[in-house]
């Protein structure tokens, strides 16, 4: 009976955080990432998949992404589905600096290109619209400037400024 | 702090609520040591060099260059970013000359400021230059084995390609443009096919308004200067008249403008998509086609005239062809049989394909069909 239900439902893989939280999700929508899916190619589909680079709060977070973007299992995804996608992913990533860079450091170690290039749009919007001066407000970038090297180096960019 | 707060917010989104609770008092030790080391301070930073180039990429270069004045860190990214694109750069400077030596000084100073070690992988420009310049560019662009380069440009005069370029064996991807009449890039392929030189990685080129100086018996899209090349787009371009084609891999085939009398696809196997538009004239001494492309998909065949000689293998795969004959095509003042009869077997050898589409305006050969 148990042996029917299962093969009636998707496969399912375990993944465990860095801090040892132990998530299941489908193994198709685990496959977004190329790593995992590299992984569970090589057989690692009956142990538990160790993501030792995320803590538990982010690789939820990425397991969210991941059920979002799994491969539709009927047919090609439509216009009005990328639509609602594309919103969905504008939300996913309208969140505070640091959960950002969780975000785009998992995306970078689990190879989730979608989710990288997502992440990193949203940091140059950042870096896009504020003065140098925000920027580094925003994301405690320490300048190790002197004044008159920070001169240099602005005169030797002045175009950028115009 | 900042950190655990926003996992907080984040947390009524979980399913996996319980297994978060359990761990949390790990989890919290470990976003504790890792928060006295770099969170406090500036994670953006610490990202590694790939992500942040991946980040700059997607800003327009004024934004790129901008970030280079935030920390030292910053400056090496900027003298390191491999995307170098000012086809969209907007200045203030209005009065022509004073833009083109504004401009001149600005590129020059960015490719001086370079880490040496570092590749070019993208580089765009448009816009007016001086053709001293624009040969300094290029060979500096190869030194850092650009792989992509597009340059639109005006400059007044012809600008010899430099033959460095046609040593770079990292260049993917070529584009050459000029709009302005006396600007004419010149490409002189007869050392370039001679000395069995080639662009190996060469996948896409289009040229516009470019001069071909070269011997014209020698086959300069061969599979030795181009192996990889599977794009070709010529427009505008002159002093080629016969153009020979030998590419293995290309695909995609555009010609447009660019004035011939002998066309030759030797090794056109992956050839899908032909594009011959306004180019070829049919010249006394010497005019035929010669087409090997088993699995042409599309051939588009507009305002040429049509050759004295013609040969092609049948175009199985052929799904759309299109042929557009008007009054441009020289027939209307000078028509005879014998042209007509180059048409009809021109013609006649497309009729397997899907999808034909004949189009003869102003022209009075359709009477003698």
């Amino acid at each position: 009976m148990s042996s029917t239900l299962c093969c009636s439902f998707a496969k399912n893989v375990t993944l465990r955080s860095s801090d040892g939280q132990t998530f299941e999700v489908e193994e198709a929508a685990a496959q977004v990432s190329q790593t995992i899916k590299r992984m569970i190619e090589d057989g690692c589909t009956g142990s538990v998949i160790p993501v030792p680079n995320l803590t538990g709060p982010v690789l939820a977070l990425v397991i969210e992404y991941f059920k979002k973007h799994s491969p539709p299992s009927d047919g090609c995804p439509t216009a009005l589905l990328e639509m609602e996608i594309k919103d969905w992913d504008a939300k996913f990533v309208a969140v505070d600096n640091d959960t950002l860079l969780d975000l785009t450091l998992a995306a970078h170690y689990l190879e989730i290109q979608g989710l990288l290039d997502l992440t990193c749009h949203r940091v140059a919007d950042i870096l896009n619209d504020n003065s140098v001066e925000k920027i580094r407000e925003i994301f405690h970038i320490k300048n190790d400037f002197t004044p008159e090297e920070e001169a240099e180096e602005r005169s030797k960019i002045q175009w950028a400024f115009e | 702090m900042e950190t655990r707060k926003s996992i907080r917010r984040r947390k009524p989104l979980l399913k996996e609520e319980a297994a978060v609770e359990t761990c949390r008092a790990s989890k919290r030790k470990k976003l504790l040591l890792k928060e006295a080391v770099e969170d406090k301070e500036d994670r953006l930073s610490n990202l590694p060099d790939g992500i942040l180039h991946h980040i700059l990429s997607l800003l327009p270069v004024k934004s790129i260059a901008k970030t280079s004045v935030l920390s030292t860190r910053w400056n090496y990214l900027w003298a390191t970013v491999p995307c170098l694109d000012f086809s969209e750069f907007s200045m203030k400077e209005k009065r022509r000359e004073r833009k083109r030596e504004a401009m001149e000084l600005i590129i020059k100073t960015v490719l001086a400021a370079r880490h040496a070690n570092f590749n070019i992988k993208v580089f765009r420009f448009k816009g007016q230059l001086g053709v001293t310049c624009l040969g300094d560019w290029i060979q500096q662009l190869v030194r850092h084995s650009v792989e992509e380069l597009e340059l639109d440009v005006v400059f007044g005069g012809r600008f010899n390609l430099p033959p460095c370029l046609f040593d770079c064996d990292s260049l993917k991807s070529l584009t050459l443009k000029t709009h302005h009449l006396n600007s004419w890039f010149q490409f002189c392929s007869y050392d370039f096919t001679r000395t069995g030189r080639g662009l190996r990685s060469l996948q896409t080129l289009i040229l516009k308004h470019v001069r071909f100086i070269y011997n014209t018996s020698a086959a300069l899209f061969s599979a030795s200067s181009f192996p990889a090349l599977k794009r070709l787009t010529l427009n505008n371009c002159i002093e080629i008249n016969r153009l020979n084609i030998g590419c293995p891999e290309l695909e995609g085939l555009q010609v447009e403008r660019t004035k011939m009398n002998v066309l030759e696809i030797s090794a056109g196997e992956k050839l899908k998509n032909l594009r011959v538009i306004s180019s070829f004239r049919a010249s006394k001494n010497e005019s035929w086609v010669k087409i090997f492309a088993p699995k042409l998909e599309t051939f588009c065949w507009e305002n040429n005239e049509f050759p004295e000689e013609y040969s092609v293998q049948s175009f199985t795969f052929l799904k759309k062809c299109s042929i557009c004959i008007t009054s441009s095509c020289g027939y209307r003042s000078n028509i005879n049989a014998a042209k007509i009869n180059h048409a009809i077997s021109f013609l006649s050898s497309l009729v397997s394909t899907q999808k034909l589409y004949i189009n003869i305006t102003n022209l009075c050969a359709a009477k003698y069909c």
